[in-house]
């Protein structure tokens, strides 16, 4: 899967392209491994360019989330879709994760 | 293209892209609205994954057709598998409210497909699993 990577000062900015499922996953929980491995604590991941997500999905967000809180870090997601909010409100997610509309509400929030 | 869509597939995660491709084609035809597309891809990703990650003995080959039939206000899916028993009703609901920490992973697909589709119906007939998904389309 493409995923689109910027760094704003010691933010990283991650930007997944297409759908975030049993596919491609994998791909992004590497991406993310990586990311983490690196140093970073603070990132923003931009789902503006995602067209749905499934468990598999949620499941490496929470994974994400998990992880960044133990290295004392932030995660924020932004620029979700209509449907993916639903599917995090179903799923309960939305009260575990910090949610900007735009990117650019995400990279003044961490300054 | 008809207003069904019918696909045989193996029990493989190429199969299962491949149907996803052909659902995307499908809907692209229909004019769906993307609401319906999304809530059906996502259905379609769960509950084939689940049987072809779960429903089978190690190795073993089984198939699952898919049929997507498209009427005036709905959309149905029906899914037939020879895999092992498995009616997805039965499965509890993963408790949502819980905390991060304790946060659980399991049976979330489901309850994901439970909440999306407008109904759910489940029999085992003739030692296969028989699973029929309905969504209202409303443009």
């Amino acid at each position: 899967m493409e995923i689109q990577e910027k760094i704003d000062g010691a933010t990283v900015i991650l930007e997944p392209l297409g759908r975030l499922d049993t596919n491609t996953s994998n791909e992004f929980e590497e991406k993310l491994a990586e990311t983490f491995a690196a140093g970073t604590t603070q990132l923003i991941i931009d789902l503006i360019q995602v067209d749905y997500i499934s468990s598999a999905g949620l499941r490496v967000l929470l994974m994400a989330t998990k992880k960044i809180k133990t290295l004392k870090g932030s995660l924020i997601l932004c620029s979700m879709s209509d449907h993916i909010k639903e599917v995090f409100d179903i799923a309960g997610f939305t009260p575990i994760f910090t949610i900007h509309q735009t990117q650019a509400d995400a990279i003044k929030s961490l300054q | 293209m008809t207003n069904n869509l019918f696909l045989r597939l193996k029990n493989t995660k190429s199969d299962i892209r491949n149907l996803s491709e052909e659902f995307d084609k499908f809907s692209v035809y229909h004019n769906l609205p993307q609401k319906v597309t999304v809530d059906i891809q996502l259905a379609l990703d769960e509950i084939l994954t689940n049987i072809v990650s779960y429903g089978y003995e190690a190795g073993a080959e089984g198939f699952i057709e898919v049929e997507i039939r498209l009427h005036e206000n709905t959309l149905e899916v029906e899914v037939v598998d020879d895999a092992l028993p498995f009616n997805i009703l039965l499965v509890d609901d993963p408790d949502i409210q819980k905390p991060l920490q304790e946060k659980a992973i399991g049976g979330l697909g489901i309850y994901l497909v439970k909440n999306l589709m407008d109904q759910v119906e489940y029999r085992r007939l003739d030692a296969k699993n028989h699973l029929l998904l309905k969504k209202v389309i409303t443009t």
